[in-house]
């Protein structure tokens, strides 16, 4: 240490020191992270390091740091030539950096334990950081007030850097030097303290901190124009982009009125007024571009974004920050504060949801008012107010230059949306922020363009204007309403809040804006106006918008249409009133809904192949009209609805739709029926709706020529769309329409049968068919009586049989393959390279059928599941029992028939392997008495599986580690460019749900364990056999004694649970499978215990090892039943028992 | 590549009761499609736009169910392709002759002669290997716009597996 310390100091000359800081800085930097690099030591160790160096290490260094760099600023800034002592200074910033970029723990005032929790530390840790990367909070606690704001910190690194900028000119340093670099990220970084390093009663010192450092950036921002000017000469752009990154930070820290006031003591203008000005030459440089490369000015427009959505969404939320800081306080008493609202905000929507609260009843807690503070200041708004005007006027402006562009695929809307859904929410926000001024203007400007239109109707190409509608109905929509992302979204608070002196709802602003671009819409059924104006993609921006309007104001519950004249004009409801009643039931609101209605219907018939705009059509807009019960119930009233099922189920046109729209449209007639609410016409119209399919397939199957007619193609589509249909009819059965599904479901059975056999060499035909029983029995099973269930029982066993006729044998193929290899070369050490030939074999033309295969196992899985439900929710009168069969029966027959189809390979698939472990787990769980009575392959076979999939996990992410890795490398060397990224993204996404799954599937092979090991023994104790044999041990057909299945999965669990990686969740489901193991196999028990305590060389790990086995079997009085205390107690004893020893038996 | 689109239209001639239009939007993947007169099996499809506010198309990537040959196309979305009529039926090998002429059984008991083994080497090793053997052989027969080729063969008796 010592040396060290005289090294850094200067003791030993420059480059020594610079070493010195050097070797400090890795030090630091390989404990800041949870993870640490290969060391070949315990993980515990690591911990201990951690926690040493922040509490004892961290401050000492950087006033080391401190020290060496003030002692060589003198000689950097008087010297007019670089001078060596610039690298110590550099290096020793690089390090002040690295130190606050650490994730303090200690700093909380926490009582620090003694034994490092390595195991759920890193765990919480993983949760708590996988969000809101852009801006990182440095929060050092109360212990680093003096040396970071009570030395004078802050205003020697402003000082030094305000002398480097004085020597740019003299050329020898320049903006992107090291050390003006470094010194620029400090202070960067300084900008984003908080937390309790500022006394909670000393609301100045914070103020002053800020302050002291807004007076050195804005020099790098100020004023805008002439900066924005330089830039585009030639000089760097990172002093802006530092800037806007420090506003950004400042923003994150502190409320709108508070961020706003901090530069109005050194300045005459407020700090938004000097983002806003900032951000208006970031746009008109923007506008000035026209390359499609990043240039400076995209960067900072994201970063300035970001900065405004800091600002203004505290603003948006009021009342769930007072909570969430209340909840803070009540929390750690007050310790946090301001400091991790984000985090707070978070803790406080898990705890909503807990208690059944929706998060926006919340939001509109009548108390908004209180909060008067933290709304913007009156020039912010008119800021924000000018800023949106130039926004939309830059992006009108980018629409009608790129409107003759060619769109690749990925330039779709959906995919444009999402992907300038972050941008176009913030410019939401700036307009929400000036609401007065924003829904006028956008209101003034898409009359103009429609005007335009009009005008250019007939005369001269008009796509730059369509293209300019386009953004603007984009705009339009983020600004009047939000995407509810899954709940009902609510009148947008800044719209409540406004407009309060508008009484009639014709004249709002609001509904001025809504009825322009509804007007607009109606005209798309005019057909030639639709010809010449309305392109596809225009109509595409149309649906979404009418989609994300209508599900905020058309047909509220809340507004009765009314005029029940009981205004109380300064209520903050009152805007809401006026304009839900305005699109209310007894106003415009079903003369709207019928003209959406009619819109749609236009969309889905006169755009034959445009797959896009009818999938918004069916799949956003009608799923958010019957997703209301308002909405829906209107729905089959009309006459233009009414037109709509007419054609669906009597014309051709309808046909059209590709198949996922067919689908989705039956669900939502069926589901517009049931919105009726009234059994007897509800299932009338569900009749009417789908008769046509009955009559079709009885008449087709009872057709001689049948054999020679199925295989053509017009036959198969026709099949295919009426099974499509009949998948989104099953799909949407509920207590009002499932009478009439039930039926229309027994009438095509004979045929589904039928074409069953038929097609039995068109894959994707019988996987529809499967789909829909699948369906059809999920739908229907919890509503029948005895008599209908067996129905239903017989005839998915038919269904099961007739399948696996057709196809024993034929799933293997190549799986074949790689077992002959194992043959030859012996088994596939990485489980990775099995894996990932399937995976990639999977897809390729050759195996598409073994792929087809999977989704019909997985299907038929499925249809299983979905017959047990019966035995969890059943609402019909009588029981089941009085049946020859029972379900578990039907079930247990048809695992039988199944599980020769599904082999340890075909497990791989994620999806299959996770349905089939759900099943088998309930089965287990259910009728534990039935494994006695299977037979000695099938229990093999099953228990397989099992052992499978509690291994399924530890094998698969090192394996997709890997093929992460194999995709980064080849993306690499194809040059990735944006259209790649896509494709990418997903399949990192379908990897990360791939790790969820993983969980789940080893949770229900644990729940499937102790189910057979409780069933046994209890069943023991108790004096009976139990499992027999089967726990016992038997002797295979090679005469070799193969262990009995509990005493396999004993060890094969403690492995797991003590060696491998695996999600803390599963800790308990864990323990509650190794208590009735130990209980059942205690001797063997002893004997692994005994065996990992030998084999400890550390005599400390061993003692510590010895007494953790001991507590976990005898602390917290557990005894030997399986009652639900002795259960709760062993998983708080193996939680302790992992604590303790994980930390020094994994070796990192 | 716009040239191409319209190609398609006038040339319903090919067979024109071994096919059956639809429209180009409804094709899926795994589907069969006619690709310059050849059937095929769609490997691919992908949509675009003739600039931001034109139609939409669609781009087909077929593999000729015969040859193999990988064949494409740009149609628009709302254009009707042809599809054809794919159809595949059973057979009992009964002998292949020394020229690489196949005899199949048919249902109605009677021979079918006029099929060669097919090109594909691994399917043809297969069949002779397992006729050789004295295995009971099916082969299905794929046929389309009035080719027909041994596509599968099947092993139903004696076989070790």
């Amino acid at each position: 240490m010592g040396i060290i310390k005289q090294a850094i100091i200067g003791c030993h000359g420059v480059d020594v020191q610079s070493t010195g800081i050097n070797f400090l800085e890795s030090l630091v930097s390989e404990f800041s992270p949870a993870t640490s690099t290969a060391m070949g030591l315990p993980r515990e160790f690591h911990e201990q390091c951690r926690m040493s160096l922040e509490l004892d290490y961290l401050q000492t260094f950087y006033s080391w740091s401190q020290e060496a760099a003030v002692g060589v600023t003198d000689r950097i800034v008087k010297s007019d030539s670089e001078v060596p002592e610039a690298k110590v200074c550099t290096v020793a910033m690089r390090l002040m950096l690295q130190i606050l970029n650490w994730d303090f723990r200690y700093s909380f005032g926490d009582s620090v334990k003694a034994n490092v929790d390595s195991f759920s530390a890193k765990a919480t840790h993983d949760a708590a950081d996988s969000r809101r990367s852009e801006c990182n909070l440095v929060q050092p606690g109360s212990s680093w007030q003096k040396i970071l704001l009570l030395s004078g910190h802050v205003g020697w690194v402003l000082n030094l850097y305000g002398a480097l900028r004085h020597k740019f000119s003299l050329k020898v340093y320049w903006l992107d030097c090291p050390i003006a670099v470094s010194a620029r990220k400090l202070i960067v970084q300084l900008c984003s303290l908080s937390g309790n390093i500022f006394p909670a009663d000393n609301v100045q010192m914070r103020e002053h901190h800020l302050v002291q450092l807004l007076s050195g950036i804005i020099q790098w921002v100020h004023p805008p124009d002439v900066v924005s000017r330089a830039i585009e000469c030639g000089k760097s752009e990172s002093e802006l982009l530092d800037g806007c990154r420090a506003l950004l930070a400042v923003a994150t820290v502190t409320s709108p009125f508070m961020f706003d006031q901090l530069l109005k003591s050194i300045c005459p203008f407020g700090t938004i007024t000097l983002l806003s000005s900032l951000m208006s030459e970031v746009v008109k440089a923007l506008m000035l571009t026209d390359t499609d490369e990043e240039t400076w000015s995209w960067v900072a427009r994201d970063i300035l974004l970001d900065t405004w959505t800091a600002v203004l969404v505290t603003k948006k939320t009021p009342m769930m920050v007072a909570m969430s800081i209340e909840f803070s306080m009540a929390v750690d008493g007050g310790g946090c504060g301001l400091c991790s609202k984000y985090e707070k905000v978070r803790v406080m929507g898990k705890l909503l949801e807990l208690s059944g609260v929706r998060w926006n009843d919340c939001a509109v807690l009548p108390s908004e008012s209180s909060f008067g503070d933290s709304s913007l200041p009156v020039d912010g708004i008119n800021a924000a107010a000018s800023l949106f005007v130039l926004i939309v006027e830059s992006e009108l402006k980018t629409a009608s230059a790129t409107a003759y562009n060619d769109n690749d695929s990925n330039d779709y809307l959906q995919a444009s949306i999402f992907g300038m859904d972050e941008r176009l929410n913030s410019y939401g926000l700036i307009a929400r922020a000036s609401i007065e001024y924003s829904v006028p203007f956008l209101t003034k400007v898409f009359l103009e363009r429609i005007a335009q239109l009009h005008q250019a109707r007939g005369k001269s190409d008009p796509t730059a204007i369509l293209e300019e509608l386009y953004s603007l109905l984009l705009i339009s929509g983020h600004v009047l309403a939000d995407e509810g992302e899954g709940e009902l979204p609510m009148v947008p608070e800044a719209v409540q809040m406004h407009f309060l002196d508008t009484r009639e709802g014709d004249k709002h602003p609001v509904a001025v804006l809504s009825s322009s671009i509804l007007h607009f819409a109606e005209q798309s059924i005019d057909p030639e106006i639709r010809a010449s104006t309305f392109s596809p993609r225009l109509m595409e921006a149309v649906i979404w918008f009418l989609a994300r309007w209508s599900r905020t104001y058309l047909l509220s519950s809340e507004g009765s249409g009314k005029n029940d004249s009981s205004y109380a004009p300064q209520q903050p409801q009152h805007s809401k009133t006026v304009l839900l009643d305005y699109f209310g039931e007894h106003n415009q609101g079903k003369f709207v809904l019928d003209l959406i209605v009619r819109v749609s219907m236009t969309t889905l018939v006169s755009y034959p192949g445009e797959k896009d705009l009818q999938e918004l059509t069916c799949c956003h807009l009608f799923r958010g009209l019957v997703g209301r019960r308002e909405v829906s119930a209107h729905l089959m009233p009309l006459d233009s609805w009414r037109d709509l099922a007419k054609s669906f189920a009597n014309e051709r046109a309808l046909f059209l739709l590709t198949a996922p729209h067919q689908r989705s449209l039956a669900r939502t007639l069926v589901l517009s029926a049931s919105g009726l609410r009234n059994s007897v016409t509800s299932n009338q119209c569900v009749r009417d709706l789908m008769n046509h399919i009955a009559t079709y397939l009885l008449d087709l199957c009872g057709k001689n020529d049948l054999k020679k007619l199925s295989p053509q193609p017009e036959t198969i589509m026709v099949v295919s769309c009426l099974l499509e249909r009949l998948r989104g009819a099953a799909s949407a059965s509920d207590s009002w329409t499932q009478m009439a599904i039930y039926e229309i479901g027994v009438s095509v059975m004979n045929p589904i049968l039928t074409l069953l056999e038929v097609y039995k060499n068109e894959p994707a035909v019988v996987y529809l068919l499967l789909k829909f029983v699948v369906q059809w029995v999920g739908g229907q099973i919890s509503y029948l009586e005895a008599q209908e269930t067996a129905t239903l029982i017989n005839f998915s066993m038919r269904l099961l049989q007739i399948y696996s006729s057709h196809n024993i044998g034929k799933v293997r193929g190549w799986l074949g393959w790689i077992a002959n290899w194992e043959l030859k070369y012996g088994p596939m050490k990485q489980g990775w390279l099995r894996s990932w030939i399937s995976i990639s074999h999977s897809s390729t033309l050759a195996n598409e059928e073994n792929a087809e295969k999977y989704k019909d196992l997985r299907a038929l899985i499925q249809l299983l599941s979905n017959l047990c439900s019966k035995d969890l929710i059943d609402f019909s009168a009588g029981t089941v029992e009085s049946e020859s069969m029972s379900i578990a029966q039907v079930v247990y027959l048809g695992l039988h028939i199944i599980s020769p189809l599904i082999s340890i390979d075909l497990l791989k698939y994620p999806k299959l392997c996770h349905d089939y472990f759900s099943l088998v787990s309930h089965m287990l769980e259910v009728y534990p008495e039935m494994v006695g009575q299977l037979n000695a392959e099938a229990l093999v076979h099953m228990i397989g599986t099992l052992d499978f999939g509690l291994r399924y996990q530890v094998s698969f992410p090192v394996s997709l580690r890997v093929l992460a890795g194999l995709v980064v490398s080849i993306s690499r060397e194809l040059e990735v460019t944006a259209k790649f990224s896509v494709p990418l993204s997903y399949t990192f996404v379908s990897f990360s749900a791939l790790l969820m799954q993983d969980s789940e599937v080893i949770d229900k092979c644990l729940s499937a364990l102790k189910a057979i090991a409780a069933y046994h023994y209890k069943e023991t104790i108790a004096g009976n056999v139990g499992l027999g044999s089967h726990a016992t041990g038997v002797k295979d057909s090679g005469g070799n004694v193969q262990d009995g299945i509990l005493s396999r999965f004993l060890p094969s669990l403690l492995q797991l649970l003590m060696f491998e990686d695996y999600s803390t969740d599963l800790v308990s489901a864990a323990a509650d499978a190794l208590l009735p193991l130990i209980l059942c196999e205690q001797g063997l028990y002893q004997r692994l215990c005994n065996e990992l305590i030998e084999k400890q060389t550390d005599p400390a790990f061993k003692t510590r090892l010895a007494s953790a086995f001991h507590a976990l079997t005898s602390s917290n009085q557990l005894s030997s039943t399986l009652d639900r205390i002795n259960y709760q107690r062993f998983r708080k004893n193996l939680l302790n028992f992992l604590i303790e020893v994980r930390g020094f038996l994994r070796m990192v | 590549m716009s040239d191409e689109e319209h190609q398609f239209e006038s040339k319903a001639d090919a067979g024109a009761s071994k096919t059956f239009p639809q429209q180009a939007g409804t094709i899926r993947k795994n589907g069969y499609i006619v690709i310059k007169n050849r059937p095929c099996k769609v490997v691919e499809v992908s949509t675009s736009k003739t600039g931001k506010h034109g139609h939409a198309k669609c781009h087909f990537v077929g593999i000729d169910i015969f040859t193999a040959k990988k064949l494409e196309d740009i149609v628009p979305s709302s254009h009707n392709c042809d599809v054809p009529h794919v159809s595949r039926t059973d057979y009992q090998l009964i002998d292949i002759s020394e020229d690489g002429f196949v005899s199949l059984l048919t249902e109605s008991g009677g021979t079918k002669d006029d099929l060669k083994l097919p090109s594909d080497e691994a399917l043809m090793k297969q069949m002779q290997d397992g006729f050789n053997e004295g295995k009971d052989l099916i082969v299905s027969v794929m046929s389309a716009m009035g080719e027909e080729q041994i596509c599968t063969v099947k092993d139903i008796g004696g076989g070790s597996k």
